[in-house]
């Protein structure tokens, strides 16, 4: 049987189906949660956002329009919901690696590309946080690039060019690995 | 199925570019804690619970709004007027019933058929005196009777024992022999003569003058 759209489940769900939501957050969860998490890098404050978003989300389901993509959407709030966040909260504070690491598994149990996986995680902790989203809404909640524009709020130029230097730099980050 | 996005969003991109899209999948896959996973879940259960009697709300107006209009029709249909002052049960509707009549129920409007002789009727009772007048007046346009009209309203065969047995004369007799004198007066012989059969025919005992004798 065909996997139903985003936009049906949300058709669904805004005619008061409960089973439609409840596959749209299986569908969005994991993803969304990693966007806030490394984005703020800090589980406290993401575990904030991710339920903010989504209250955010659930209150604005008759406001969807199904002429865009949901995942556009979803993302679109969450991103207005990080920026009032940073604008709440205190500046982001740049983590050093001892506490990048706290968050990442045992690091008893890295194997090579684990360890690879954890200098890419901390080269993107160190990434501008325009520059930081641009990647994890490309890689994390795999939107184009006239998505990214579209959800944050830029030209499509501007969106490519924080990708750009945020890709140049996660890339030097592995390569500095393969170097050492 | 984002992560399977993710994987097919990388295929047409550079090793480098490769190796950094396998390097971000091999990152841990931080999910939410159970504890906000239920807490969202629970968020929208209940946002789906309140929101679905504000869909219906506007059914209580109506409800209330329909429950009146029939109770105001039952009503009316059964608020019909006390029988006619004559007791001769014959029924008398309010005119806001004849206007609900026709959306009415078959059974009441069945009833109203049987009741319509019983209306007519008791309709006919009322008026039954003044449209006899008004015809009676319609007869007889000219201000004084005609005797074929005194004809009609006075019973010939119990006109005259009556006379008998009182005494009394008919006032229309004497006027009658009055006029029929002026007849003979003047010399009218031919009116005289059909005024006087006429007049034995309707007072065959009436003792006439001499005058007015054949004999």
């Amino acid at each position: 049987m065909r996997e139903r759209s985003d936009e049906d489940l949300v058709a669904e769900w805004s005619g008061g189906s409960m089973a439609a939501f409840e596959q749209l957050y299986a569908r969005y969860r994991a993803p969304l949660y990693r966007y806030f998490l490394r984005l703020v890098g800090d589980a406290t404050r993401a575990n904030d956002l991710y339920q903010g978003c989504w209250e955010k989300v659930i209150r604005a389901r008759g406001r969807y329009r199904p002429s865009g993509p949901f995942r556009a959407w979803l993302f679109r709030i969450a991103h207005n919901h990080a920026m009032d966040g940073f604008r709440r909260a205190e500046p982001v504070t740049e983590l050093d690696e001892a506490e990048v690491a706290s968050t990442r598994p045992d690091p008893v149990a890295h194997t090579a590309s684990a360890e690879r996986a954890a200098r890419l995680a901390a080269a993107l902790d160190e990434l501008p946080p325009e520059q930081r989203e641009a990647v994890l809404l490309k890689l994390e909640a795999g939107l184009d690039l006239e998505t990214i524009a579209r959800v944050t709020g830029v030209g499509r130029e501007t969106a490519k060019s924080r990708l750009r230097y945020a890709t140049k730099r996660l890339r030097r980050a592995l390569s500095g690995e393969h170097t050492e | 199925m984002i992560d399977d996005d993710r994987k097919n969003a990388s295929t047409a991109n550079d090793p480098e570019r490769e190796a950094l899209e396998a390097a971000w999948r091999r990152m841990p896959a931080d999910e939410p804690p159970e504890l906000l996973d239920q807490a969202i879940l629970n968020r929208a259960r209940r946002d789906l619970e309140t929101a679905r009697p504000r869909r219906l709300r506007w059914l209580g107006p109506f409800a209330t709004a329909g429950v009146a209009l029939i109770a105001l029709s039952v009503w009316l249909l059964s608020d019909r007027g006390p029988a006619s002052p004559g007791g001769d049960g014959a029924l008398r509707l309010e005119p806001a019933t004849e206007r609900a009549l026709p959306a009415a129920p078959d059974a009441l409007r069945a009833r109203e058929a049987a009741d319509a002789p019983l209306r007519e009727e008791a309709a006919e009772a009322q008026e039954f005196r003044p449209v006899t007048r008004a015809k009676s007046a319609a007869a007889s346009p000219a201000p004084r009777p005609a005797p074929s009209a005194m004809l009609q309203v006075a019973p010939t065969e119990e006109a005259a024992p009556a006379t008998d047995e009182t005494g009394d004369q008919p006032p229309g007799a004497a006027e009658w022999v009055e006029r029929m004198l002026a007849l003979a007066a003047a010399g009218r012989t031919n009116e005289l003569a059909a005024e006087l059969a006429a007049f034995r025919a309707a007072y065959p005992d009436y003792p006439l003058p001499p005058a007015l004798r054949d004999d």
